[in-house]
């Protein structure tokens, strides 16, 4: 008989996506559900699962646990990332009062690292959230930038001709100009205004984003206070790294 | 396949992320195999598949944890409602006393700080490297502790509140420690609230005990 590591990786990994999915406590039933994994194995799966911690049963079912919380509290890039942003965020909340987000791109999507809660109601992302990469402001400002023509396909393809005509005329005004505007295409009423974080080697790691409500915000007075504020993080982060 | 694959997997990923996870700029997996005593080969496979996943990063040849592990961090349920219920709690406990204040969770045999408020008090423990103002250091969170090695682990076992004085760097002036254990029931959480700060007499320790005590029970309240 065969061991199979690897497979066991992603029955693993799997098991752990479908507790992630469903945003709460799950049954294991549910769980054999969703990943195709057969009950019993399943079921065995999640047990060595809770017994480190990396799940944790509550009355209805299993949760999230708290050894996953421990080593995310240890991943250095985002770490560094949130701890770099907070008196940045902190100062253009001050100056704004608006939803604020810093936030980094996996996939087609955007995944906020830490959110500051404005006057939007109910506020459009928090932290952990995600976003879509392709109306976002946060995405088009780091789409903007992004050589890897890999990652701007998988996010341009689901668009029709005239779509994507469009987006790549955007994203060449976003790197002239270092800021991308959402103008209410991913939330009703919701206006949000970007910059990248650039490293040293013009890669973007991140992005820094304001959302108010369109009514009564005006995006050009914006754009100044968020472009200062990424750079500002930009510098922060180049002084950190050394 | 046996049933004991799976078991086998989990503690060598588990492994992984541990030496993963102690090195900031990340290790190459040359390293990382004599760490965790594995065969490169093997190590190489499960780094693998964990980057793909995104539970790893590279960096070059380093290895680095991941996005998908911060995501994950971030919806661990019981560490996300205790820190909710107790970080308005601690700022104003912060504000109150200017001391450093950490609360830590019991996980078994283990303690795992979730939470750190940084103070005003130049030279309390762990302090040097600090930003002041800032809310949340770096290092701290998600460290994990025998609970018997710690005074925060000791409160949480004796169920009871502790304060002592620790002699500090300056002459004259001493580090108080004042802890006491959170526990909410019918979830099961043992957790502790503990506050670091540089004072020159007892009378500071007193009035910091009485602060976190009341600190304690608030959270506890709001669970």
């Amino acid at each position: 008989m065969q061991t199979a590591p690897v497979s066991v990786l992603d029955r693993i990994l799997a098991i752990i996506e479908a507790v992630r999915e469903s945003g709460g406590a799950v049954t294991v039933a549910d769980v054999a559900r969703a990943t195709r994994i057969p009950k019993s194995t399943a079921s065995r799966t999640v047990a060595e699962l809770v017994a480190r911690g990396y799940l944790e049963r509550t009355g209805t079912g299993v949760v999230i646990g708290i050894r996953l919380f421990e080593f995310g509290a240890r991943t250095s890039t985002p770490r560094r990332l949130v701890a770099a942003a907070r008196p940045v965020l902190a100062e253009l909340f001050y100056a704004t009062g608006e939803h604020l987000n810093v936030a980094v791109n996996e996939g087609t999507d955007m995944v906020s690292l830490i959110s500051v809660r404005g006057r939007l109601r109910p506020p459009p992302s928090t932290t952990g959230a995600h976003v879509p990469a392709a109306t976002t402001a946060l995405g088009k400002a780091v789409l903007a930038f992004t050589s890897d023509q890999a990652v701007v396909r998988g996010i341009t393809t689901g668009l029709d001709n005239g779509a994507r005509y469009r987006l790549e005329r955007e994203l060449a005004g976003v790197r002239s100009r270092s800021v991308a505007i959402d103008r209410c295409e991913t939330f009703p009423g919701v206006v949000g205004v970007a910059s990248p974080i650039l490293s040293r080697q013009r890669v973007p790691v991140a992005a820094i984003s304001l959302a108010g409500p369109e009514s009564e915000m005006d995006p050009d007075r914006m754009i100044p206070l968020v472009r200062h504020a990424a750079l500002a993080l930009t510098r922060r982060l180049a002084l950190q790294v050394q | 396949m046996t049933p004991d694959d799976s078991i086998g997997v989990l503690a060598r990923i588990t492994a992984i992320f541990e030496a993963v996870g102690d090195d900031d700029l990340g290790i190459g997996v040359s390293e990382l195999a004599a760490r965790v005593g594995l065969p490169k080969s093997t190590v190489s496979r499960l780094v693998g598949g964990l980057v793909r996943a995104h539970y790893l990063e590279r960096d070059g040849t380093r290895i680095r944890l991941g996005l998908r592990l911060f995501e994950l961090g971030q919806l661990a349920e019981t560490p996300r409602l205790l820190r909710r219920a107790a970080l308005p709690v601690m700022s104003a406990l912060c504000g109150e006393t200017g001391a450093d204040i950490e609360l830590s969770i019991r996980d078994g045999a283990d303690l795992v700080r979730i939470a750190v408020v940084r103070g005003r008090s130049p030279g309390a423990a762990g302090a040097e490297s600090r930003e002041p103002g800032t809310a949340e250091p770096t290092a701290p969170v998600g460290e994990r502790t025998p609970v018997r090695s710690t005074v925060q682990g000791r409160a949480v076992l004796a169920r009871s509140p502790h304060a002592e004085l620790l002699p500090g760097a300056d002459p004259g002036a001493g580090i108080a420690v004042a802890v006491s254990p959170v526990t909410a029931m019918p979830s099961g959480i043992e957790a502790a609230l503990s506050a670091t700060l540089v004072t020159h007499d007892r009378r500071g320790l007193s009035r910091l005990a009485s602060a976190v005590d009341a600190a304690a029970a608030e959270i506890a309240r709001r669970l």
